[in-house]
């Protein structure tokens, strides 16, 4: 382990000598993401610059040493993590904005921007960035770029790639470009559209250009409680189906509620089965005749004890208590395991029955909290890493409940990467020619495998998938 | 101690799911943008020592010295993590193992000598004040500049302070140790704002430090001593609240004191309590106010100050932005690790002065003196003032 | 050269891929055919042995009304699947011009969009899910059918007007949306002013239109109430939907398509030469020109629209005017790194040679 010393001094001579780290245990630190598994790095290294960024990977590159570009290190695929060690490049420096333009309705960040801090900016001009990520607090716009990130809001808005218009990268070989701009119908390849999801195996990104919106005039939020999630998960398709699309709608079952109030006290019913959260924006108007629309819809469903927020600082805690679900499950156990599957919208009872089936064949307690408007699952299976015999029961657990999510017709991450942890499930939804045309643009953009490596393809040294003889199951249910 | 890190509690510890929210959160990671720098490094590093899956290495506990023990984080985190009890038991493990340091030792040598003990402490801010008098001022090289002193605060004849007009409460009011060396102002505003509130306001004689520099620096055992000797005190009188104004004694008092559980009121949480009386005079001034972390996240009192201040005539308010994050002074912080703290000032005077405002309300003394201190350095006439004193500008 | 050109017409998608894969290893020239209606756009193939039509290849593979999901097979046309939308309420928020006759395969390679996407955004951000014939035989699917979806490289994007040089689309799945409770058409003769005016309104229009005559469309969906009282309050007068089929119908001889950052747009379209005939979605940043004038006139358009950060593609011209002006104008800085995925791809350049960038 360790980098040799005279790469370690490479990398000092361009970033500065405090600049890079290389104590073992200082290293340990650095080992995890949002995620449960870990590696350590052999060294981390703080970029303030684009040049910094460049200059790092071209050391990288002719030592071909891994690189691994870090955020906040806030994700939860083990994107961030450094599972064949090598640099751990981490941009959390580079955190000014550097242009707000009010009047084109645009934003150049440096990958380093906390996603909420520019919102935080851009509404002293009556503009947001639409991407919210549960984390946005803490989570940077180059990691959300990096992993394609969505939130609450994407049901609506999209997720990040709708918004980001331009990025500044480096190539695995150091070099600088800039990819996509301002103007929509660009000649040539939608490098960019590529590049963003592609979770730090294709390029570093140094600067995003993002798209802003108008703040709307009026917003309203409601909560409602339903005796159960496969009613409340009816309710979602009742609203959908009417043709209205909310600006969010979440769903969090009762184990979740228990843990948000307990933090946030926000009025959440616990005794509900399950509670949705709706927003919808527009003028004072659209907001008016939705709601009505909406309240009207979820009452025939079985929706109860419902009640909108009244003032700005309601809303804002409804929406501290679901961003911050996943942490306060911290309060039932001490460690979580979460996927993030999507299911056509249609099938979510279904797919949240087998959920729960799952847990309690496991014994394992399980929590649901997530974008129901988006079939997007977040199904947290609660656990205590200490108890050390638990960790292949819950392994297990996850893995039975994407089957699920596959064996439905739908996708093994909805927003928050492949990674590390669900590689291995990737023959699952692609065959292996599906994969293949995905490897052919990995070794354009990186022939020497030193971005991010061992994630997103299936590694099959790491670990063996377990439902041998489900290759392509996606295509055999004739997705096409 | 016998077990090495035997304070830190495994459950405490095993609280963090490693989501990382509270990372922005923290001012010495927004500075550093490192993780061993930030709450959940912090904790993952005391979680490797205390269950020994990582060897104690001296030159790591730098990591914890630099926390500024604000408690941010807490604030942020939805798991509930009691951070401010973690750093507190991780600090005291820390100080069993690792080598005396000269800065440290005296440090602590310093709070037992004199902040233990009123008499001292007083006479070393005599010292002080004569030191200024005569020019001497280069005494405080070390971090940050104290105010120019004045003449210390005295307790009222018989200690006590009657109400202004009918008495509707009575009230203990902690004097402490820096305060009324420091900020004699600001509790002759206090009092008097209690005063006019109808409060009958009583100085418990006798009463020592409240302990809290001690229990932060990672000294719990001179802290549980201070907490006995001052019970024996709180004991012998009748009050409805202990009032305190600064900040920083509120939150430990609220946490150490088990017996006082409720009664402790922070001067803001108290007056939006019962009410002050109608002001008597416009401010014309545009104010704006920095959170105390204790009082922000370890008392998670945000709303009341902001409230109190906004209810006053004339007041042009402006929020800051991320009034919530720390200034860097940190109690003993801003001398223990003057780059650091001097490093998170500066962005708090970039926010600070964008708000063009007259005067910044603070809380607690070590925010006052390190907000003076760097807008001084700044050339900026904005002015400083207790909470206390702003208020009572209206009377 | 004269050569017999080869027209297949597969039925499916597999037999599309069989096809494809023969005439590659026999180094042959494929040009793939959709609908037809965008043939116009980019240059003229270096070479052309085997023409592959996707027609056959037109049957809606499944529609989750539920899910507002339908996934397609490419050759269908825009016309077709709207129609079977339509009988659930709901539609593809798409209405490019040169209409009607596109197919869905063509107008993910060319990317042709028209007014709608000012509030529905392209195909870009719509398209869920993709599959595409490689010159070796294979086929390569990417995304799925959900909304919401980062499993592996959006391979979406890079399919997605790249003029079928890496492979043929030959099915993609979409999010589909919702009819609107209200649609409501308005026009004024007001010109740039009023597009402004229409523009900043509290409720955004969902198409708006400006044309060089002046005349400004406005389409405003959604509430009932918001979008009477948006009427209410700009009191423009009210037009039949009918205008918009007509407007999609516009395909001139000889046009091009100004793409650039919006608020260089008026600017550019107000320096095309006098009495130019052109349309615009000023809220997009896109232009189209009906080209009445000779080719310097098209490169010096093209010469600003470039250093004001835009383009200008020709959407159809003659042979001869179009070898004069080139199809794409200068290549984006990044050309190496696609040419680099294009070989990857197509390593014997036997996909669509000479007409797209790569």
């Amino acid at each position: 382990m360790g980098l040799p010393n005279q790469v370690a001094e490479e990398l000092r001579r361009i970033v500065g000598r405090a600049a890079v780290i290389d104590s073992a245990n200082d290293l340990r630190i650095f080992e995890r993401d949002g995620s449960i598994e870990g590696a350590m790095p052999d060294a981390v290294v703080l970029a303030s610059t684009t040049e910094h960024v460049a200059g790092v990977i071209k050391v990288a590159a002719k030592h071909k040493i891994p690189v691994v570009p870090r955020g906040a290190g806030t994700g939860l695929s083990g994107g961030a993590v450094t599972i064949r060690g090598g640099i751990a490049l981490q941009v959390t420096r580079m955190r000014r904005i550097l242009n707000i333009d009010p009047v084109a309705q645009t934003a150049i960040v440096e990958p380093g921007v906390v996603n909420q801090e520019l919102s935080l900016v851009a509404a002293q001009q009556g503009l947001f960035y639409a991407p919210d990520p549960s984390s946005q607090k803490a989570c940077t716009i180059g990691g959300n770029a990096a992993e394609n990130s969505g939130g609450p809001h994407c049901l609506y808005y999209g997720v990040t790639t709708n918004h980001v218009l331009g990025m500044e990268i480096v190539l695995a070989d150091g070099s600088v470009h800039w990819v996509s701009g301002d103007a929509p119908d660009r000649v040539g390849l939608d490098l960019c559209g590529v590049l963003v999801g592609s979770e730090g195996t294709l390029c570093a990104i140094t600067k995003i250009k993002v798209r802003l919106l108008r703040i709307p005039p009026s917003i309203a939020t409601m909560l409602a409680a339903f005796p159960s999630i496969e009613t409340a998960s009816q309710a979602v398709s009742a609203v959908i189906g009417h043709g209205i699309v909310p600006a969010a709608l979440e769903m969090m079952d009762n184990v979740t509620v228990g843990a948000v109030e307990a933090h946030y006290h926000a009025g959440y019913p616990t005794d509900a089965g399950a509670v949705l959260l709706v927003e919808v924006d527009g003028t004072a108007d659209t907001t008016r005749e939705l709601t009505a629309a909406i309240g009207k819809i979820l009452t025939e469903n079985h929706g109860y004890a419902m009640r909108e927020a009244q003032t700005p600082a309601e809303r804002e805690l409804l929406w501290a208590g679901r961003k911050g679900a996943i942490g306060a499950l911290g309060r039932i156990k001490p460690n979580y395991y979460l996927h993030d599957g999507v299911v056509p919208r249609s099938r979510l009872p279904q797919v949240l029955s087998a959920v729960g089936e799952i847990g309690e064949h496991y014994k394992l307690p399980v929590a649901n909290v997530f974008h129901a408007g988006d079939g997007n699952l977040h199904p947290n299976i609660l656990f205590d890493m200490r108890d050390r015999d638990v960790m292949q029961q819950v392994e297990s657990a996850g893995e039975e409940m994407l089957r699920a999510v596959v064996e439905m017709g739908g996708a093994l991450s909805g927003e928050h990467g492949i990674g590390l942890e669900k590689s291995a499930f990737m023959p699952w939804i692609y065959s292996e020619d599906d994969l293949g045309a995905m490897h052919r643009v990995k070794d354009v953009f990186d022939p020497n495998g030193i971005l991010n490596p061992g994630k997103i393809f299936p590694d099959p040294s790491r670990k063996a998938v377990h439902l041998a003889g489900r290759t392509g199951l996606a295509i055999e249910a004739k997705w096409w | 101690m016998t077990t090495p890190f035997g304070r830190l509690s495994d459950d405490d510890l095993a609280t963090c799911v490693h989501c990382g929210l509270c990372l922005d959160a923290c001012p010495t990671f927004r500075v550093t943008g490192l993780e061993t720098e930030s709450p959940r490094g912090r904790i993952y590093l005391m979680t490797q020592w205390k269950r020994g899956t990582m060897a104690f290495d001296e030159e790591q506990v730098e990591h914890i010295d630099l926390c500024l023990g604000c408690r941010t984080c807490e604030g942020v985190c939805p798991s509930g993590v009691p951070y401010g009890r973690i750093i507190e038991a991780g600090r005291a493990d820390v100080e069993d193992l690792r080598r005396a340091s000269l800065k440290r030792g005296t440090s602590r040598l310093a709070l037992r000598q004199l902040v233990g003990h009123p008499g001292r402490l007083r006479a070393a801010g005599a010292a002080t004040r004569l030191a200024q008098k005569l020019g001497l001022t280069s005494i405080a090289r070390s971090g940050r500049m104290l105010p120019r002193l004045r003449e210390e605060f005295r307790r009222p004849a018989g200690d006590v302070a009657p109400a202004i007009g009918a008495q509707k409460h009575r009230v203990a009011f902690l004097v402490g140790c820096v305060m009324p060396i420091l900020y004699p102002q600001s509790h002759d505003a206090a009092i008097r704002l209690l005063q006019l509130a109808g409060c009958e306001v009583w100085f418990p004689p006798a009463e020592r430090c409240c302990g809290a520099l001690f229990a932060h620096n990672g000294d719990l055992a001179g802290a549980s001593a201070l907490r006995k000797a001052n019970m024996k005190t709180y004991r012998a009188g009748d009050f409805e609240a202990l009032v305190v104004d600064s900040a920083g004694c509120g939150a430990h008092l609220k946490d150490f004191y088990p017996e006082l559980k409720g009664r402790v009121k922070d001067l803001t949480e108290w007056l939006a309590e019962i009410g002050l009386p109608s002001p008597a005079r416009d401010m014309k001034l545009r104010v704006t106010y920095q959170d105390a972390c204790h009082l922000a996240h370890a008392q998670r009192i945000k709303k009341q100050p902001r409230d109190l201040i906004r209810s006053m005539p004339g007041v042009d308010w402006v929020e800051m932005r991320h009034a919530d994050i720390c200034c860097g002074a940190a109690g003993l912080y801003s001398t223990l690790e003057p780059d650091m703290s001097s490093r998170i000032l500066q962005e708090k005077l970039d926010d600070l002065l964008a708000t063009n405002a007259d005067v910044v309300a603070v809380a607690n003394p070590g925010c006052q003196m390190q907000l003076e201190s760097g807008l001084r350095a700044r050339g900026s006439r904005m002015k400083v003032e207790h909470v206390s004193e702003l208020l009572a500008r209206a009377y | 050269m004269v050569s017999t050109v080869a027209v297949e017409k597969p039925s499916t998608a597999d037999e599309l891929a069989r096809r494809l894969h023969d005439a590659a290893s026999q180094k042959l020239a494929v040009v793939p055919v959709g609908g037809g209606r965008a043939s116009g756009m980019g240059g003229a193939p270096e070479r052309l042995d085997v023409e592959l039509h996707t027609t056959r290849l037109d049957r809606v593979i499944e529609h989750s009304q539920a899910d507002m999901v339908v996934s397609v097979e490419a050759g269908i046309t825009l016309e077709a699947l709207q129609h079977e939308l339509a009988k659930s309420a709901q539609f593809l928020p798409l209405d490019p011009f040169s209409s009607p006759g596109h197919t869905i395969g063509g107008l993910l390679a060319t990317g042709w969009t028209g007014p709608l996407r000012l509030r529905f955004g392209s195909p870009r951000d719509f398209l869920i899910g993709i599959r595409v014939a490689l010159p070796d035989g294979t086929l390569a699917s990417g995304g799925g059918r959900v909304v919401k979806n980062v499993s592996g490289y959006d391979m979406m994007k890079l399919h997605y007007g790249a003029l079928g040089s890496l492979g043929v689309i030959v099915a993609a799945s979409f999010k589909v949306f919702p009819k609107p409770l209200r649609d409501v058409t308005v026009s004024s003769e007001g010109g740039w002013d009023a597009a402004d005016q229409a523009l900043t309104m509290p409720v955004a229009p969902s198409a708006l239109e400006i044309f060089s005559d002046g005349r400004v469309l406005a389409r405003y969906t959604g509430s009932g109430d918001a979008v009477d009282r948006v009427v209410r309050d700009l009191g423009w007068p009210v037009e039949d939907h009918s205008i918009w089929e007509r407007h999609s119908g516009r395909a001139p001889a000889r046009w091009a398509r100004i793409a650039a950052p919006r608020s260089a747009l008026r600017g550019l379209v107000e320096g095309l030469p006098r009495g130019a005939g052109w349309w615009a979605s000023p809220g997009i940043g896109v232009a189209h020109w009906a080209i009445a004038s000779d080719t310097p006139s098209v490169k010096e358009v093209r010469a600003r629209t470039e250093t004001a950060g835009g383009s200008l593609v020709m959407m159809a011209a003659p042979d001869d005017f179009m070898r004069d002006v080139g199809a794409w104008g200068t290549p984006p800085p990044t050309i190496d790194i696609m040419r680099r995925l294009k070989h990857a791809f197509d390593p014997d350049h036997v996909l669509n040679p000479g007409r797209f960038v790569v």
